[in-house]
């Protein structure tokens, strides 16, 4: 039986200026299976949220359009379990979006998750064991006796994303869509969470809808994938079936598997397509002689200290003990890591560094200057400039010129050079065309560059960035981070909060890895990723790379680590040029 | 900055403003006696600063205890040290510049002038009386409505609607907005963090601080926008709009013997201000003059 059924949707959302918009869902023709996993890709502005919204009636029925005006916004037809989602009487399809933060509609557990029960009028007994039960299968159950007391926001990124799809499970749902649901999670957290859907999945025989970019989770999970890209429908078929098609879906911007990517460019095959698992790389590589070389690392000479830490103490106002006795030196110039699970106190520790939180033991030294003194906590902007999470919140005026000059104006400087300064950092970000734009109507992406080109034109010695890829496409997320390396390669000292493995291997020269509120390792990012157990005490993931390095030692103790495509494909390439056609492509 | 919480026992819960203490006997009263309490305070503090001379002028004493009163009620809602000075303090100079303003401008009331180590004051010690019964007066409304914000869940007040006969979508509303508090808060902590990361190294007087407070206002109310936009979505999503019967769950609760006892008092306190009357300056024969 077909759970869900679209056929021919085009959407276009209402303008509250006169003008006519252009459809952000361009004839869109799927259908999915009673207990299937869908998963739907789809770089920035393809419209997997609008196609998530259509196919659970909030779109038309939120923007309350006329029926007479409806057919020139509305084409085609939606049908979820039969009948159109827009007027369904009962609750059957559940929608979780990205930030759960902002869909907890109460302020104790118990109550998020009896809301929609209660909105069903299921009698009270009955609330109570499924909320009980939903909450269980979720890995939550030890927290059911204080459930009534604990408010959403005093969980973790990883128990919010549980309450919340337990919020939909208590209500049965026979579709539940997931709009990025663990975009914010480290790679742990995000794993976790998506088994534990996927075991509601497969018990329930819940048919699953799930947007996300993580292409290891959607081949691992996913039964079919659906491609979006600028509303169109680019690719449909079983997640082998595309993610082989690597030449595509690099073409519209999609995240692939490291490992496909390097098999891409090497030529290399698994069973007639490229390896998505370290696993069929692995089994790809078995019979081939491999020249590994490591790239030449350069001695920095400049051994004067950019932030040095010692002792370092910090508690919350409500008492929590966030950092403990951190010892830290990070170099200048240098482009660091700061790697961790959720809660292991990266962000504090940079927010400390940026003297945004002053009230701390110890000592915290910037450029040389003691931030216990006040004279310096004064210049201190001038010294780190901060580039938080969330760019809308550091969106202060109504263009994007005013938006940089902001922080130039606070700093005293002339308005030649403040003008001089906004074009350059404007431009290297590539935003300069939208110079007079509203900020606030810049896309995702955008809205994150120029949060940078804010921070770079004051031209800090130090950079720190929280989560710059997090909800970024590949595209975006490979524009930043090379936008970084740039900064640092012409001097500046970057930091970099972020739980992409990938491109911490990719673009990081030292890891900083943290854990329980203690730096556990401090180093290069190869020492650090040459020992698996760095990696495992961090909470983190290996990247691709690195962990068919650990399975190539397993064959060959002495293999060094490689860390990216780049290094692979060297190390491929040379055996190919060394082997004349390589037994490869036999295995 | 959160891990995962899996605390066997929680002596903590977050209110609509930060968090209070569990088990304290201010978190034990119905949230009815509460909103009785601040009304009821409220009014006798209007009573009280607004006595005509004929019945001895604004009740000082009663407005002490009055505030006294609010301060040790505060003090056992269990709020942190931190938030509980910190609010205390934060009220002070609001009622120092009450207590300049009804100085200031109703310098010349009836009396003696006032006599500050030998040196006569251009006002009058009635009008010091007034100025220090309004700041006394305002300084309970203002802690009791703290009272209320920092001992009170989204929960608590819906049941209370509920009981009053409010319908469910009603009572949830109004707890919502008041819900909201919070966020908006953490919103406006965040969006604070990152202007003043940006704020350089020029010395920023009054002037440019009130400035740059309104440059919050920006990312403020796109992020409201933004969150009310997400919550319309969850509402629908969990099926709100076509809800006919909603079940109320856990969110009534009884009145303890705690909260009859402080209607009592309340009545009593009533009765004898503003039922018969009477000031405590006068019962106790206080004479200020």
């Amino acid at each position: 039986m077909r759970a869900i059924e679209v056929n021919d949707l085009w959407w276009r959302y209402p303008s509250y200026e006169g003008l006519e918009t252009d459809y952000v869902l361009k004839g869109i023709s799927f259908s999915v299976d009673r207990g299937e996993f869908f998963a739907v890709v789809g770089p920035s502005g393809a419209g997997k949220t609008t196609l998530c919204y259509a196919l659970t009636g909030i779109i038309p029925t939120i923007f309350k359009i006329p029926q007479e005006l409806l057919p020139s916004h509305m084409k085609g037809q939606v049908s979820v379990m039969g009948e159109d989602p827009s007027r369904r009487r009962r609750a059957r399809v559940g929608l979780l979006l990205q930030d759960p933060e902002n869909q907890f509609l109460r302020m104790d557990l118990l109550h998020e998750v009896s809301f929609g029960m209660q909105m069903m009028g299921l009698p009270q007994d009955e609330i109570e064991k499924r909320a009980k039960e939903a909450l269980e299968i979720v890995g939550l159950g030890s927290l059911w006796h204080i459930a009534d007391k604990v408010h959403p926001s005093e969980l973790s990124g990883g128990q919010k994303q549980r309450v919340a799809i337990a919020s939909f499970l208590a209500m049965t749902p026979d579709v539940l869509i997931l709009d990025e649901p663990t975009s914010d999670l480290d790679p742990a957290g995000k794993l976790s969470v998506i088994q534990a859907i996927d075991e509601v999945h497969k018990e329930h025989d819940l048919t699953l809808v799930l947007v996300e970019h993580n292409p290891d989770v959607v081949l691992k999970f996913a039964d079919r994938v659906l491609v979006l890209d600028e509303g169109r429908q680019v690719m449909i078929g079983s997640t082998a079936d595309v993610y082989s098609r690597v030449d595509e879906l690099s073409k519209h911007g999609i995240y692939l598997p490291e490992v496909s990517r390097m098999a891409w460019a090497t030529g290399i095959t698994y069973g007639g397509r490229v390896p998505f698992t370290v696993e069929e790389m692995e089994r790809a590589l078995s019979s081939a002689k491999l020249y590994p070389e490591l790239p030449s690392t350069q001695e920095t000479e400049d051994n004067e200290s950019a932030v040095e830490v010692n002792a370092l103490n910090f508690w919350y106002e409500d008492g929590t003990h966030a950092l403990r006795g951190i010892d830290l030196k990070l170099q200048r110039q240098a482009f660091v890591a700061l790697i961790g699970q959720n809660g292991s106190g990266k962000t504090t520790l940079a927010r400390v560094v940026a003297g945004i939180y002053k009230k701390y033991e110890g000592t915290v030294r910037v450029m040389g200057h003691d931030l216990n003194d006040k004279r310096v906590r004064g210049v201190i902007h001038g010294l780190v400039g901060y580039v938080f999470q969330n760019p809308d919140n550091q969106i202060f005026t109504r263009s994007v010129h005013d938006e940089v000059a902001y922080g130039l104006r606070n700093m005293g400087l002339e308005e030649e050079e403040v003008e001089e300064r906004i074009r350059q950092s404007l431009s290297e970000v590539g935003l300069l065309e939208k110079l007079d734009e509203d900020p606030m109507f810049l896309g995702k992406g955008e809205k994150r560059r120029l949060g940078l080109a804010s921070v770079m034109a004051m031209r800090p010695p130090i950079i720190i960035v929280d989560e710059p890829t997090t909800g970024q496409d590949f595209r975006m997320s490979q524009d930043i981070m090379r936008l970084l390396a740039l900064l640092n390669s012409r001097g500046t000292t970057v930091i970099a909060i972020t739980h992409d493995m990938t491109l911490v291997a990719e673009y990081a020269k030292q890891v900083v890895a943290m854990a329980g509120g203690r730096v556990i390792y401090t180093g290069s990012t190869r020492d650090f990723f040459s020992n698996p157990a760095n990696v495992s005490r961090a909470g983190v993931m290996a990247p691709g790379s690195v962990q068919l390095s650990y399975a190539m030692r397993r064959q060959e103790p002495g293999f060094p680590v490689l860390m990216n495509v780049a290094e692979w494909e060297a190390a491929i390439g040379r055996e190919q040029m060394l082997t004349g056609e390589s037994e490869l492509n036999k295995a | 900055m959160s891990s995962d919480l899996d605390r066997s026992d929680k002596k903590y819960v977050k209110s609509f403003l930060f968090s209070m203490k569990l088990g304290t006997p201010v978190e034990k009263l119905h949230v009815l006696t509460k909103l009785a309490l601040i009304f009821v305070l409220s009014a006798v503090s209007i009573f009280m600063f607004d006595l005509p001379p004929a019945k001895g002028g604004p009740d000082l004493v009663g407005l002490c205890l009055l505030l006294a009163a609010v301060v040790i009620l505060l003090a056992m809602a269990g709020t942190t040290k931190y938030l509980f000075s910190s609010y205390l303090v934060m009220a002070v100079p609001v009622l120092a510049g009450e207590f300049l303003w009804w100085a200031v401008f109703n310098p010349s009331l009836p009396g003696p002038k006032a006599d500050l180590l030998g040196f006569v004051l251009p006002i009058s010690i009635t009008s010091l009386e007034v100025a220090a019964s309004k700041a006394l007066g305002y300084a309970v409304m203002i802690y009791s409505a703290f009272l209320f914000l920092l001992t009170t869940r989204d929960s608590e007040i819906m049941g209370a609607l509920l009981q009053l006969g409010f319908k469910f979508k009603q009572a949830f509303f109004l707890a919502l907005t008041l819900r909201n508090l919070n966020t908006m808060m953490n919103d406006y902590e965040s969006i604070r963090m990152a202007q003043e990361a940006r704020s350089g190294v020029v010395k920023r007087g009054l002037f440019h601080k009130l400035i740059d407070l309104g440059y919050t206002s920006v990312p403020l109310i796109a992020s409201m926008i933004r969150r009310s936009t997400e919550m319309g979505v969850a509402l629908q999503a969990r099926g709100f709009e076509e809800a006919s019967s909603v079940t109320n769950f856990r969110e009534t609760r009884g009145f303890s013997i705690a909260d009859y006892a402080t209607f009592l008092v309340l009545a009593a306190l009533c009765v004898y201000t503003l039922v018969l009357g009477h000031s405590f300056t006068v019962l106790l024969g206080v004479h200020l003059s």
